[in-house]
């Protein structure tokens, strides 16, 4: 996978030199599939608590293009599951998510982890991962 | 001031913590170093137990004195936890250290995790057997939460004083 971002201490996205906690200030709304187009789209929406500045955009999302492999975890369709707990990375065999890769692991081969509480989860392979800011998607 | 009075005073005497509370000063140091007044206050509850049903009282009052200082000590546990973000993290909540045997995953501020507010501690374990080191368990049945400790955010001062 080919990305525009890179992800720090396992919840903050960097796009840009700007870089947003997905764990503390944003909640995740909503995954996507656009099977047509072989896209997924994993939105993030920033939460309105103290510690949150307002200045960060309102919505972060990551495009999946040209997908290879996708698996979302049943408690995330059936339950009420917000916040990523961790972002990392995993070699397409490797199906041992007791632990997962950081950057300095990431290869073009990787699958991203999106892990939420309870351990549910979303894994994605793809051709390109595009990390979008914004107040309107 | 001669040994046998240094040790009184230091030891026995119920009055010197009293007199360090006052003046911020500790008896060790001759009353010219700076001493946390909140050790001194609770230190001083403790001291000034006289026998009977008024020391019985006093105790209790002591006991009493102890807990709001205990809750102090949170509260200050709290704010220094977000002085270190925003002071020494950028404004950043996480902080990670790691060490031969275990990760720390420290947020100074932000969300409660599994119930436990900020600032807390997931403690993570070393994975020997992983192929690319170091990696630790990470998943949420293997992690350890608790809120950290002063101990912990100790250890987060001086990572940054050695960092910098």
């Amino acid at each position: 996978v080919k990305k525009n971002f890179i992800v720090d201490q396992a919840i903050y996205v960097n796009i840009k030199n700007n870089c947003y906690d997905l764990h503390n200030d944003y909640a995740f709304i909503a995954c996507n599939f656009a099977p047509s187009k072989s896209l997924i789209y994993l939105t993030w929406l920033r939460l309105d608590r103290k510690w949150v500045k307002a200045s960060y955009p309102n919505k972060i999302v990551i495009v999946f293009h040209d997908i290879l492999f996708f698996y979302i975890s049943n408690a995330l369709m059936t339950e009420k599951v917000t916040t990523i707990q961790e972002i990392g990375y995993k070699d397409p065999d490797d199906k041992d998510l007791d632990w997962l890769n950081d950057e300095r692991n990431f290869t073009a081969n990787s699958q991203i982890i999106f892990r939420f509480e309870n351990d549910e989860f979303i894994r994605v392979g793809a051709g390109i991962a595009e990390a979008k800011e914004g107040d309107d998607f | 001031m001669n040994k046998a009075a240094y040790f009184f005073n230091e030891y026995i005497n119920p009055v010197t913590p009293i007199v360090e509370f006052i003046t911020g000063k500790s008896h060790e140091s001759g009353f010219t170093a700076p001493k946390s007044r909140m050790q001194s206050a609770k230190e001083a509850a403790l001291n000034i137990v006289p026998a009977g049903e008024e020391g019985r009282a006093a105790l209790r009052l002591g006991e009493k004195v102890t807990a709001k200082l205990d809750e102090s000590a949170v509260v200050s546990t709290e704010k220094s936890a977000e002085n270190i973000s925003k002071d020494l993290n950028g404004g950043k909540a996480r902080v990670t250290l790691r060490s031969e045997k275990e990760m720390l995953r420290v947020d100074l501020t932000g969300k409660p995790h599994n119930g436990i507010e900020t600032s807390h501690t997931v403690v993570a374990k070393r994975n020997y057997g992983a192929p690319n080191q170091p990696t630790y368990n990470t998943s949420q049945k293997l992690i350890e939460i608790h809120k950290t400790t002063a101990k912990e955010l100790r250890m987060i001062r001086n990572y940054f004083k050695n960092n910098k």
